[in-house]
C-alpha cells in the first residue's frame, strides 16, 4: 500500500490530470469536445453566415499558440491549475487567488447552467419532450457530474473522443444532406454579405479585427482558460501534447468551419432569416426519420462532454487553487472531488431553472463573462513578457480592465445612451467594434499593471520574453 | 419521439457510457 501522501499525490494526478497519461488522441478529443456543444452548433449556425467560419480559422491560430508557446511553459513549471503559472512568475500569490475565483464563479454560474439550459433547450423544442427545461437539464447534469465525479479527467477525455467521433461524423452527414438538398448550389438567392468572407463594418466579425483583437481572444480562450488548458497538461510528455493540441488544431479548421456555419446557410436558401431555429429546421428537412434517436444522441452528448469538462475543470480550480491552500493541505481528494462535484451539480441546476424564468439574466451574466477574458489574458502577459513584477500591480490592471470593458458593455455601447448608435459613432469612429474595444482593453491592463509596479510598488519591470526563470525570490 | 427511436438513443448513451468506462478501467490496471 502506498504512503498516505504518496497515494493523495497519485489521487491529485488521476482525478485532475488523468494520471499524466493521455495518449495524443484522446488530448485532441477533449480540447475538441470541450468547445463544441449546442450553443455553437445553434448559435453560430443561427447567424446564417460564412463569415462567422472566421471564430474556428483563428482557433487554429490559437491552438497553435497553445501547443508551440504555452504548453512548454505550463509543464516546464509543471502546472495542475494555469493559476499556479502565474504564483510562480509573480511576487506573490494573491494574482492566482483572485483569477482562479473569477473563474470558479464563472464556471458555477455561468458556464455550466448555460451549457445544460441551452442544451436542454435544444431537446425539448427539436424532439417534443414534454418534460421541463429544467428536469432535462438535471438529467443531463446528472449523467455529466457522474463521468466527472466518478471517473476524472480520463472519463471526461476519453468520453469527448469517443462521444467526438460520433458527433463530428452526424454533423458532416447533416452537411452533406444539407448541401444536396439545395444541389451544391450556395450562391444563388442568398445575399453576398451572408456569402462573403470579409466582414463588412456592421457585420458579427468586422475583417480588420481579425488581425489584432481576435488573436487575443483566441489566446485567452485556447491557452489561458482553464477549461480547456488543462486537458492539454494530461499528456505523459510536451511532445505528446503537442501532438495532441496540433491535432485538434487540423479538426478545427478542417472539420469544425463546414458544421457550424453551412447548415445556416442553406436555411436561409430554404426558409429565409430564421436565427436560431436555423439548425433544428435544416436537421429536420434534411435527416430522415429513422435517425431522429441517433441525432438526439449526438446533442445529448455535445452537452455532456461540455457540461463534464467543465465540470472537472471546476473541481480542480477549487480543489488545487482554494480548498488544499486554505482549508486542508492533506484533504482526501477523492472524498473532496465528490463533495465539490455534487454540490456544482446541485448549484448548476438550480441556476437552469432561475435563467429559465427570465432570460435576459443568463445573456447578462455572458456578457459579464466576457468581461474578464482580457483583464485574465493581461496578467498572463505581463508574468510572461516581464520581470520584477508585483502580484498586486496585476490585480490592479485586472480590475482597472474590467471597469474599462463594463463602462464600454454597459454604457458607451447602449444605444438608448446616444440617440440609436454607439458613443463612438457619434465621436466620427463608427467602426469601432467590441472586439476592438477588447484589444483596448488588454492594452490599458497591461499598462496599469506595469504603472502601478513601478510608481505604488516601486519595481523596475523588465522586458524579459521567452526566458522561463521565477520573477524574484519573495513569491 | 417514437418509442423505436427512443430505445436508439438509450442505446447509443448506454454503449458510449460502456466504451467510455472500460477504457477508464484499463488504464487504472495497469
Amino acid at each position: 500500500m502506498l504512503p498516505r501522501a504518496a497515494s493523495n499525490a497519485s489521487d491529485d494526478k488521476e482525478i485532475f490530470l488523468a494520471g499524466g497519461g493521455l495518449s495524443w488522441f484522446f488530448v485532441a478529443g477533449a480540447v475538441t469536445l470541450t468547445n463544441l456543444s449546442t450553443d455553437q452548433l445553434v448559435g453560430m449556425n443561427g447567424n446564417q453566415m460564412l463569415l462567422l467560419a472566421w471564430w474556428e480559422l483563428a482557433g487554429f491560430i490559437g491552438l497553435l499558440l497553445l501547443a508551440f508557446v504555452f504548453v512548454p511553459i505550463y509543464y516546464k513549471n509543471n502546472c495542475t491549475t494555469i493559476t499556479q503559472l502565474l504564483e510562480k512568475r509573480y511576487d506573490g500569490a494573491s494574482i492566482r487567488t483572485v483569477i482562479s475565483a473569477l473563474f470558479l464563479l464563472g464556471n458555477l454560474f455561468i458556464y455550466l447552467p448555460a451549457v445544460i439550459y441551452s442544451g436542454a433547450l435544444f431537446m425539448q423544442i427539436l424532439f417534443g419532450i414534454e418534460a421541463s427545461v429544467t428536469t432535462i437539464a438535471a438529467v443531463l447534469a446528472l449523467f455529466g457530474a457522474g463521468f466527472a465525479i466518478l471517473g476524472g479527467l480520463r472519463a471526461v477525455a476519453v468520453l469527448d473522443t469517443y462521444a467526438g467521433i460520433g458527433i463530428l461524423a452526424l454533423a458532416l452527414v447533416v452537411v452533406f444532406l444539407a448541401m444536396q438538398a439545395i444541389g451544391w448550389d450556395m450562391t444563388t438567392w442568398v445575399p453576398e454579405e451572408r456569402l462573403t468572407m470579409i466582414g463588412s463594418l456592421d457585420s458579427p466579425i468586422p475583417f480588420h479585427t481579425l488581425f489584432a483583437g481576435m488573436l487575443f481572444i483566441q489566446i485567452f480562450y485556447w491557452s489561458t482558460n482553464q477549461n480547456i488548458t488543462q486537458k492539454a497538461l494530461a499528456a505523459p510528455t510536451v511532445k505528446e501534447a503537442q501532438k495532441g493540441v496540433v491535432a485538434a488544431a487540423i479538426i478545427r479548421v478542417l472539420i469544425v468551419p463546414p458544421i457550424v456555419v453551412i447548415p445556416g446557410i442553406v436555411a436561409f436558401k430554404l426558409f429565409g432569416d430564421v436565427d436560431d431555429r436555423a439548425y433544428g429546421m435544416v436537421v429536420a428537412e434534411v435527416l430522415p426519420d429513422w435517425t431522429s434517436g441517433m441525432f438526439a444522441a449526438m446533442i445529448a452528448a455535445a452537452v455532456l462532454t461540455t457540461y463534464s469538462a467543465v465540470m472537472n475543470a471546476t473541481i480542480t480550480l477549487w480543489s488545487v487553487d482554494f480548498h488544499r491552500r486554505f482549508i486542508k493541505p492533506d484533504v482526501d481528494m477523492r472524498k473532496l472531488n465528490r463533495t465539490v462535484g455534487i454540490i456544482a451539480m446541485i448549484a448548476s441546476v438550480a441556476l437552469v431553472s432561475i435563467y429559465a424564468g427570465a432570460e435576459s439574466i443568463i445573456n447578462l451574466l455572458q456578457e459579464l463573462n466576457g468581461l474578464l477574458f482580457m483583464p485574465i489574458l493581461s496578467a498572463f502577459i505581463a508574468a510572461l513578457l516581464f520581470r520584477n513584477m508585483d502580484a498586486r500591480a496585476a490585480v490592479a490592471g485586472l480590475v482597472c480592465g474590467f471597469s474599462i470593458y463594463a463602462f464600454h458593455t454597459f454604457y458607451l455601447y447602449v444605444p438608448e445612451n446616444f440617440g440609436g448608435v454607439s458613443w463612438y459613432a457619434t465621436i466620427g469612429l463608427p467602426w469601432v467594434h467590441y472586439i476592438d474595444v477588447m484589444l483596448f482593453v488588454l492594452v490599458s491592463s497591461v499598462l496599469v499593471a506595469l504603472l502601478t509596479n513601478l510608481i505604488v510598488f516601486g519595481n523596475h519591470a523588465r522586458l524579459a520574453f521567452g526566458k522561463c526563470a521565477p520573477q524574484l525570490n519573495g513569491a | 419521439m417514437a418509442h423505436i427511436q427512443v430505445a436508439v438513443f438509450a442505446g447509443l448513451m448506454l454503449a458510449l457510457t460502456a466504451l467510455t468506462w472500460r477504457k477508464v478501467v484499463a488504464a487504472r490496471g495497469q
